[in-house]
């Protein structure tokens, strides 16, 4: 802005990309009930055969969880469409407007960090959600504390699942679907996938619940696995995917670490979960249904 | 041998090509009447307005201008900062609007949870590098990656959809059409007896329709 006022006719404004490093949200209250919605807009090319089909079963799809109105889920209000040119349709949904997310919950949290109890109800309401959307064959495929919502009450809400879909209408097969840091060792080799890795990402939240900070923050693929490694081990020469090009050989030779290094505050419960969630083999990896029933959620009077 | 197979291959492959037009077989008839599509369309405009002004009174915006409107719910304009991440509209930059292909049929999205394809995904892997290069730290950074992330998927996208599509549907007509024949055996004579007329001599080149009926017979 200041370069356009300066040189004048060097530069002159071409999009508006939104109110600076960020855009505006509308944001409403009902002022029958008192209820918050906000607006989520995308916009999707058409052609003459309109809304591609893949965002018609997206939003369907979104629509049809949302009649289970599901706690752990982030209501999805209404899905308007307005055509804004032959070529381009706007599709604006309509969710709840929860005020923050985990990222800044967690980054609330005071100093010793959040209570065991606490962590125990926030991942107890996360697999919940994640066990849900898992068995009505829904991948979330890239939980990150930003899209896990925290109501004032302490609520958890996943948001974001399928919506990524809507926003490219085709990320189906881009391996950039889920975040480096909360990316499984499947999605990182670029393996096939499927519901294990959201359990992975959700490993790796609740290692991050602990301390307060991401549990491996890579700063590229191999950067991730590398980190990766270091904790769990390198995995075995049968353990490792057939179907990938990145060899094993890459990898210096480690031995599993201690987790307790890594994550210190967790209880002996909590590390065997948190161990059985970041289980380098999707297929050994524990299921979000089963992780519910793990002995970390048995109700034993917690010292906290 | 060989060249009477070869002409009633082509033959099939031909009206299955034609298949979908409905136009140029045969069988083709126009049940309903012409359509007028410029009628069509008009009825179709009109429908999306009236039920764009439906949700516009449900929830007093406009959501086509993008402007609140008097009404039982108070909306007001917030920066994004002060709400997560997830209600902002990350795709609202104008990059976007230069990829238009958005015209392809997404075979993928129903089988969200299904194991993806391991090739490909490997034949993304530039893409994946230059997205995946800077890390987010912190949500604002990760905005960018999530524009990147959203165009190195469009990008790559134009390439596999094409790709995609086009071997799927002869595959799937001829799957269908063997198994559907092999249930038919009344409808199958008609097809072995047109298949007689174009091919006299059939011998070991029968076609596969034929194969089963002969089994069954």
């Amino acid at each position: 802005m200041a370069m356009t006022q300066e040189s004048g006719i060097q530069y002159e404004p071409v999009a508006e990309i939104g109110g600076g490093a960020y855009g505006t949200v509308y944001k409403a209250r009902d002022k029958q009930s008192g209820q918050f919605v906000a607006l989520k807009s995308v916009r999707v090319q058409t052609d003459q055969e309109g809304l591609p089909l893949s965002t018609v079963r997206e939003v369907a799809l979104l629509r049809r969880l949302e009649q289970f109105d599901h706690p752990n889920i982030v209501k999805l209000m209404d899905v308007c469409a307005t055509l804004r040119t032959d070529q381009e349709t706007k599709v604006t949904l309509v969710f709840e407007h929860v005020d923050q997310d985990l990222k800044t919950y967690l980054e609330k949290a005071p100093p010793p960090g959040l209570p065991v109890s606490r962590i125990k109800d926030l991942m107890r309401q996360l697999l919940c959600g994640l066990s849900f959307l898992h068995s009505h064959r829904v991948l979330h495929r890239d939980l990150k504390p930003e899209n896990i919502l925290v109501t004032s009450r302490g609520q958890v809400k996943l948001a974001d699942f399928g919506l990524a879909r809507i926003y490219s209408c085709h990320m189906a097969l881009t391996p950039v679907v889920v975040t480096l840091w909360y990316r499984s060792p499947e999605v990182l080799l670029q393996s096939t996938y499927a519901t294990p890795v959201d359990i992975w990402s959700t490993g790796c939240i609740f290692a991050e619940m602990f301390r307060c900070k991401p549990l491996f923050c890579g700063e590229s693929e191999v950067d991730q696995l590398t980190k990766i490694f270091s904790v769990i081990g390198l995995p075995s020469e049968d353990e490792w995917p057939t179907d990938v090009t990145l060899s094993r050989q890459n990898f210096c030779p480690q031995s599993p670490q201690p987790i307790t290094d890594s994550v210190p505050e967790i209880s002996e419960e909590g590390a065997d979960l948190l161990l059985k969630m970041l289980t380098f083999d999707p297929l050994r990896r524990i299921s979000a249904l089963s992780a519910q029933e793990h002995r970390f959620f048995s109700d034993q009077p917690d010292n906290s | 041998m060989a060249n009477v197979e070869i002409p009633s291959l082509l033959e099939r492959h031909a009206a299955r090509r034609t298949f979908p037009l409905l136009a140029r077989t045969k069988v083709c008839r126009n049940l309903f009447g012409p359509v007028d599509h410029d009628e069509l369309n008009c009825e179709m405009k009109k429908q999306l307005q009236e039920i764009s002004e439906r949700d516009q009174s449900r929830w007093n915006f406009n959501f086509e201008k993008n402007l609140p409107l008097p009404g039982s719910y108070e909306w007001e304009e917030i920066l994004g900062q002060s709400v997560p991440s997830f209600y902002q509209d990350s795709v609202h930059n104008g990059r976007v609007r230069t990829v238009s292909l958005f015209n392809v049929k997404d075979a993928e999205s129903t089988s969200e949870c299904e194991y993806k394809n391991a090739s490909a995904l490997r034949k993304t892997a530039e893409e994946v590098q230059c997205s995946a290069d800077a890390p987010d730290r912190s949500s604002d950074v990760n905005q960018e990656n999530h524009s990147d992330a959203f165009n190195a998927g469009l990008r790559r996208l134009s390439n596999e959809c094409h790709r995609r599509k086009r071997p799927s549907v002869p595959e799937s007509l001829r799957i269908n059409s063997t198994q559907i024949t092999e249930f038919f055996p009344k409808r199958k004579k008609t097809i072995d007896s047109k298949q007689a007329e174009c091919t006299p001599k059939t011998g070991s080149s029968i076609p596969i329709e034929v194969t089963p009926h002969k089994r069954i017979r």
